[in-house]
This record gives structure tokens, sequence and C-alpha cells, in this order.
């Protein structure tokens, strides 16, 4: 037998239902966008210049460029991500590492001297300490 | 009115299910946060970084003393140190008086620039004319790792080759002087100066009393002890195809020196040729090998060094003769991505790239 509302409504429709799944697909829509936001919560870029800190950015962070002062080399930071931009050093090791997003990830331009390293330890699980090479 | 008295439950069922879903996506998230944060009595690696000698330095320890990090700062001194008596690029280091005084004046040095100076001297001689520590004037005429490289026309390389030759170093034991008896010769410690580091720096590694430490001189490592859960420090091997964080390979650190040279290091190009940083002595132009990179392990740091170089620029078929020796171990890479072991890194390495890479018979 079903139960009714004083109204003589049942008390679910089939509305409700759809209302409901609705509601739980936007609740796990939330939950899964928290998970992403908090992996990426703590993340620092860190920039460092001639052995000095010289700069920290809390990431996620607006699309912006940075200039290191005294050095012909400029990074970008574009969708979360950072990457040297321009440089002047010879070789452009520090370019073909690319865009880095990832703790435990780092940019190292030799000829300049200067450092981006993403905080953290790392998530990828390599299990490697250090790369000979 | 009597039709919006009849939604209300309705509307607080639906609250109470939104509710109900909210409290479990919190319960879950503060879970998941929780599984985050290290327990308090993991111990966490204590590390440092810093650009010296051309090269970036990182160390590790997971020494459990409050002091441990006022350790490797000292590190960092004594190679602080080191560099200003062996680089080229300071006036006032050993080096450079020693160069800027040859034919001209024997230079007292320390007795660190001393040994250096005479083993590298001793392993130019035995290297069969691949590799030299009075190479200076033709790196310098190349200027590879500067921010001007250039290829010297034919008659300016001919001419700086002849000034080459370890053999016109003129030692004094008891007095620990040396002299360079060419006037235009110059010392350039580029291939020998990062592996005795290594030397150096485990001997500190010891006087400091550390229970474990890794240093990686710009890719030359030295580690020793166990980390924190027991197990060795995990060396990867760099895939000289790759970018710099990809490996082919990984072993387990085995408290030794393991320096490692290819082409892919430091080169410029130029009309499309790609001239690498490793030059070859005699012919005075960078060296083309059919090998893309030499790794050495041995308890030697400056042998690992010297040998990486040495047998990159000897090339596959010396490399594969003098594979097997007691006092080191190669891993090599050559140029169609063929791995080659000696014995004594068999069981250690760890193919990890067999997409790319296959081991050599």
């Amino acid at each position: 037998m079903e139960r009714r509302l004083p109204s003589g409504r049942k008390f679910f429709r089939k509305g409700d239902l759809v209302a409901v799944a609705v509601l739980v697909i936007a609740a796990l829509a939330v939950w899964t966008g928290l998970l992403f936001a908090s992996s990426g919560e703590h993340m620092t870029v860190q920039i460092y210049s001639d052995n000095e800190l010289f700069l920290q950015i809390s990431l996620p962070a607006e699309d912006q460029t940075i200039s290191i002062p005294d050095k012909q080399l400029a990074l970008e930071i574009k969708n979360n991500r950072i990457g040297v931009l321009e440089t002047d050093c010879p070789d452009h090791t520090c370019k073909k590492t690319g865009y880095i997003s990832r703790p435990g990830q780092s940019i190292i331009c030799l000829p300049n001297r200067v450092v981006v390293q993403i905080a953290g330890q790392s998530d990828t699980d390599s299990g490697i300490d250090a790369i000979a090479g | 009115m009597a039709k919006a008295k009849s939604k209300l439950p309705y509307i607080i069922t639906l609250l109470f299910l939104v509710l109900a879903v909210v409290g479990v996506v919190w319960a879950v998230q503060m879970t998941k946060t929780g599984h985050d944060t290290p327990p308090a009595n993991e111990i966490v690696a204590k590390t440092g970084q810093k650009f010296l000698m051309d090269t970036f330095v990182t160390q590790t320890t997971y020494d459990k003393s409050g002091d441990a990090e006022q350790k490797l700062a000292q590190v960092f001194d004594m190679l602080t140190e080191f560099e200003k008596k062996v680089s080229m690029h300071i006036p006032s280091s050993e080096i450079s008086k020693i160069n800027a005084g040859a034919g001209v004046s024997v230079i007292k040095v320390s007795p660190e620039v001393y040994e250096l100076v005479k083993r590298s001297r001793e392993l130019s001689l035995k290297s069969k004319g691949k590799f030299d520590i009075t190479i200076g004037p033709l790196v310098k005429a190349w200027g590879i790792t500067t921010d001007s490289p250039r290829v010297p026309d034919e008659e300016e390389i001919k001419k700086l080759v002849k000034r080459v030759g370890a053999s016109k170093i003129t030692l004094h034991d008891k007095n620990v002087t040396l002299y360079l008896s060419d006037p235009y010769m110059e010392i350039d410690l580029g291939g020998v100066a990062k592996g005795y580091a290594c030397d150096l720096v485990r001997e500190k590694y010891k006087e400091l009393g550390l229970t474990d430490g890794m240093i990686s001189l710009g890719g030359n490592i030295y580690s020793f002890g166990k980390k924190a859960d027991g197990t060795a420090y995990t060396i990867g091997l760099r895939d000289p195809y790759g970018a710099a964080e990809d490996t082919y390979g990984n072993i387990a650190a085995p408290d030794k020196v393991i320096a490692t040279t290819g082409g892919y290091e430091r080169y410029f190009e130029q009309d499309g040729k790609k001239y690498i940083h490793v030059l070859d002595p005699k012919t005075g132009y960078p060296v083309e090998s059919d090998l893309a990179a030499v790794t050495v392990i041995s308890e030697d740091g400056l042998l690992a060094d010297f040998l990486s170089t040495t047998l990159f620029a000897a090339g596959k078929t010396a490399l594969l003769e003098n594979i097997n020796n007691e006092k080191f171990d190669v891993i090599a890479v050559d140029t169609e991505r063929n791995i080659y072991l000696s014995d004594g890194i068999k069981d250690s390495f760890v193919l990890t790239n067999k997409t790319d890479y296959r081991l050599a018979e």
C-alpha cells in the first residue's frame, strides 16, 4: 500500500527521484572537484636565483609572466603550470624541460643559475631518489 | 496557499537528503585529508641545494640528529672552498694561478689540488690520447659551455692541439708545487673535478658522522647508508634521448661514486651540426662517439669521472674490451639504445624503459 501525504500526493513522484539523482550527481561532482583542489592545495612554486630564494607563489595562481632581476630569463605561469618563456642561455635546456605542475618537479637553468621547483613530495611514485646523468 | 502547504514536507525531505549527501562527502573528504598528513614519527629527508662548481648540487639525508641540515651546509661550504681552489673562472684560484704562471712560475698548491692534478696527469697519460687535463686552450676556443660558443677555424685548432699535453706538467712532491712548462698551456679540470669532489664529500660525511647521505653534483652522484625505511637510495639512469627527468633504468646505490658522460649534457648547434662538450685532445674537435651515455661506478670518484669521459670518447669497441674490471662497473648506452652492463652491476640494474631500450647480449 502506498503512503500518501495528507494532500493525497504520493510521497515520491518520478520527477522527485530525478531531482534527487541530479542532486547526488551534483554532490559527487563537487566532491571530485574538492579532491582535485585538495591535491593542489599545498603546492608552492619556489624560484631560486643565485642560490637565493627569489619568489614563492602558491598554486593555483593567475596566468602571469615573471622576470628574474639581472637575468635574461622570463618565466610564465599558464593554466597553473610554470615554464620558461624566454631565456638567453646557450643550451636552452631549461626551456626544453617544458611546463611543470607536480610536486617534486623542477626546471634548472645552469647558465643563469636559476631553479624553479614545485615544493612537496613527488606524487609520481617512481621510487627514484636521484638521476645519474 | 494550500498548494504551498502541501509541498512543505516534500521540501524538508529533499533538504535532509541534500544534507545527508553533503555530510557523506564531507566525512569522506576528512578521511582523505587525514591520510595525506604524514604520521608524526615519520622521518622526513633533509635536503639542501646550491649552484656550485658550474653545476646544480643537491644533498639528501635521513639522519635523525637535529643538526643534520647544518651538516649538509658544512658540506656545501667545503665544496665552495674547493671550488675557490680549482675553478678556471675564479682568477684567484690555484688553477688560475698555475695557468697564468705557465712557462714562468712554479706555484705552491694545497694538498688536495696537488693530488687531483697529479692523479689526473697520470690518468691523462694512460688514456691513449682520449683524455687530457691540459685541454684548457681548446675548451676556451670552442666555448661550448659559455654564452658565445663558436667553431674555431682549422688553423687555430691545429695550433691549439700542440699546446695540449699533460706530460708538460712538472710536479714536485716534496714542495707540493706545480709548473707548466709550455707558456700557452692551460689545465682544465672539468672532466675530473666533480668526481674528485665526490671523494672529498665522502670524507666529509664520515667526519660529520652522518648516518646516510646522498649528493648529486649535476648528475655525478655519491651516496652511502640507507634511507629511513631501511632501503638503499635508488639511482635512476638518465635517458640520453629523453627529457631531464626521463630514465631508462635504475640501480640500488652501491655506496660508490656514479659518474656519467653523454653528448646530451652540454652542446651547441650551428648550421644543423651538433657540437658536444667532450673534446678530443688529439684532433681538437668534439668527440663523435657511437655511444650516447657512459656511466661508471667506482669507490674512486676521480677514476669514475675520468673513465666515464674517456670510455665515452673511446667508443663502443674499446668500451666493450674494457668493460669488466675489478676497480669499476659500467653501464653504457649506444646510439641505437642498446645497453651494455659490466658483470658486477647486472644484478642491481633494472631496465624500466623496455619500449625504447634493450639489453645487449
